[in-house]
């Protein structure tokens, strides 16, 4: 279950310690993925395999380093800043369609989070209040979450289009002990890890197709990309909007009406970045099927069957 | 000062009955029997309240994704939990002025799955334990029995008082869960 080793760490509270006992966790015969064991520091797939990366400059292959990302840390110039106006040495989140994943291993490891240093710079990061509506666009593609935000409730992710009868929708993920597959009702990968009781993420279908995100466990997720797919495997016409909805009522929503016609496409990422979830519009038509889409976005831990179905 | 039981709603000045006291142990137990996913989705929080009983931010919120806790061994864990589920521990010396009092809270995380109440729980309790000798000062009656459908509970404060601190149980329970206590408490979410 959750270790609290991983937890992002406060060094502002000198007068106030946290202890928890670890809950008993639940055995996973048959989990969500395959399960690596790496012989060098984990780290999230890259995409540095992906010839549509090469723009993207962030090296992964190395250990983490300082360069790793932290949106409220000054960071050296090679590395991602959330903040930064984009430059060709970085990674920039708000720069629509760069596909580079993030090195998290410093949170991923347990290290401590450094403290916002400047107000200023944490004031400029988007953020979508209780209640609020925010609408991601190519101009501004990203809002993060807080901490409560990022840790209460669920996290719903519903495609509300009316092209219902083609459209279903699905998740790539990739959790911090290295698991990555998909949820995806289509495929029968309801739930993630693949034990019933206490899933991280779950597909299910109410009036939309939905991907939920179990926050009590926020702490095991390390990314997701939801993806769109059409069943008929002809190209469609998109229209509707992804909506992501807080345990407070806050909501984001990525319209994805400006897709070209594709049968797969990238809508929406979801990276945790020190117990803070990015969520990032993508809205990114994909030559190719899921397994091209995996690729591309650096899922390259996932073993397939076929281009929509992972082998578990 | 032998170990009081504390009812809802008593109160005690534990400055003055220990006036050398310099910090807190604030220890919860619970037993969800056969539960498993109600105890997995329970949630042991601190809430920082200034003055007015409201959090100056959701920094303020102290909880499983945004910790103030240090490094432990298992066995180091497992000495200081004693039969605690969890803890927190306040050094009083340090606590900042504008901070006025500690609220310890539990509450059912709303996730995906099937909802589980507190009412679930066969027992519930909170103590206070003087770090410096880890002596048990102060044991709240069960809480278990007077809950139903609740999925949030305020468990008990530790608060400024005449210039010392003094220590409540609350056990006041919220149908609405942790929504219900964000609101009470002004946390943003």
């Amino acid at each position: 279950m959750l270790d609290p080793s991983r937890a992002p760490r406060r060094d502002d509270l000198p007068w106030l310690r946290h202890r928890s006992r670890p809950r008993a966790a639940a055995p996973r015969p048959n989990g969500g993925g395959v399960r690596y064991v790496h012989d060098r520091p984990q780290r999230p797939a890259g995409p540095t395999s992906s010839p549509r990366a090469e723009s993207a400059a962030l090296h992964l292959d190395r250990p983490s380093s300082p360069s790793s990302l932290h949106p409220d840390r000054p960071a050296p110039p090679s590395s991602l800043d959330l903040d930064r106006p984009s430059s060709p040495s970085s990674l920039d989140l708000d720069r629509p369609a760069s596909r580079a994943s993030l090195d998290l291993d410093d949170h991923a490891a347990g290290r401590p989070a450094p403290q916002p240093k400047a107000a200023a710079r944490r004031a400029r990061i988007a953020r979508v209040g209780a209640a609020e509506r925010r609408i991601l666009t190519a101009d501004e593609p990203t809002v993060t979450l807080t901490r409560l935000q990022s840790g209460i409730g669920a996290l719903h992710i519903e495609a509300a289009t009316p092209a219902t009868g083609d459209l279903q929708i699905g998740a790539l993920f990739e959790l911090t002990d290295a698991t990555s597959s998909t949820v995806d009702l289509a495929t029968g990968r309801r739930s993630a890890p693949r034990q019933p009781r206490s899933p991280v993420l779950v597909a299910r279908r109410e009036r939309f197709e939905q991907v939920l995100v179990d926050l009590r466990r926020c702490g095991e997720l390390r990314r997701l990309a939801v993806y769109g797919v059409a069943a008929s495997r002809l190209p469609l016409h998109w229209s509707g909007t992804l909506v992501v909805t807080t345990f407070g009522g806050g909501r984001v929503d990525v319209p994805l009406e400006s897709l070209p016609p594709c049968s797969t496409a990238v809508l929406l990422s979801v990276y945790n970045v020190g117990g803070e979830f990015v969520l990032r519009a993508e809205i990114d038509a994909i030559d190719g099927g899921l397994r091209e889409a995996a690729r591309a976005y650096g899922y390259d831990r996932i073993s397939w069957l076929d281009d929509r179905s992972p082998v578990d | 000062m032998p170990v009081a039981q504390l009812k809802r709603g008593a109160n005690v000045a534990l400055t003055r009955e220990i006036p050398g006291l310099t910090g807190l142990v604030l220890g919860v137990h619970w037993d969800a029997g056969r539960e498993t996913v109600l105890d997995q989705n329970l949630v042991f929080a601190a809430v920082l309240c200034d003055s007015r009983g409201r959090v100056r931010s959701d920094a303020d919120f102290v909880f499983f994704n945004q910790l103030s806790s240090p490094e432990l061994s298992v066995q180091q864990l497992e000495r200081a939990l004693g039969g605690d589920d969890e803890q927190i521990e306040i050094d009083l010396r340090g606590v900042p002025p504008e901070i006025d009092r500690v609220v310890a809270v539990l509450y059912v995380n709303d996730g995906p799955g099937a909802r589980r109440t507190l009412g679930q729980l066969r027992s519930l309790t909170v103590r206070l334990l003087n770090p410096a000798d880890n002596t048990e000062l102060i044991r709240s009656e069960d809480l278990a029995p007077a809950l139903r459908e609740e999925t949030a509970l305020v468990l008990g404060e530790v608060y400024r008082h005449d210039g010392g601190w003094k220590f409540r149980v609350i056990g006041d329970g919220y149908a609405k869960g942790i929504a219900g206590i964000a609101a009470d408490y002004g946390m943003p979410l």
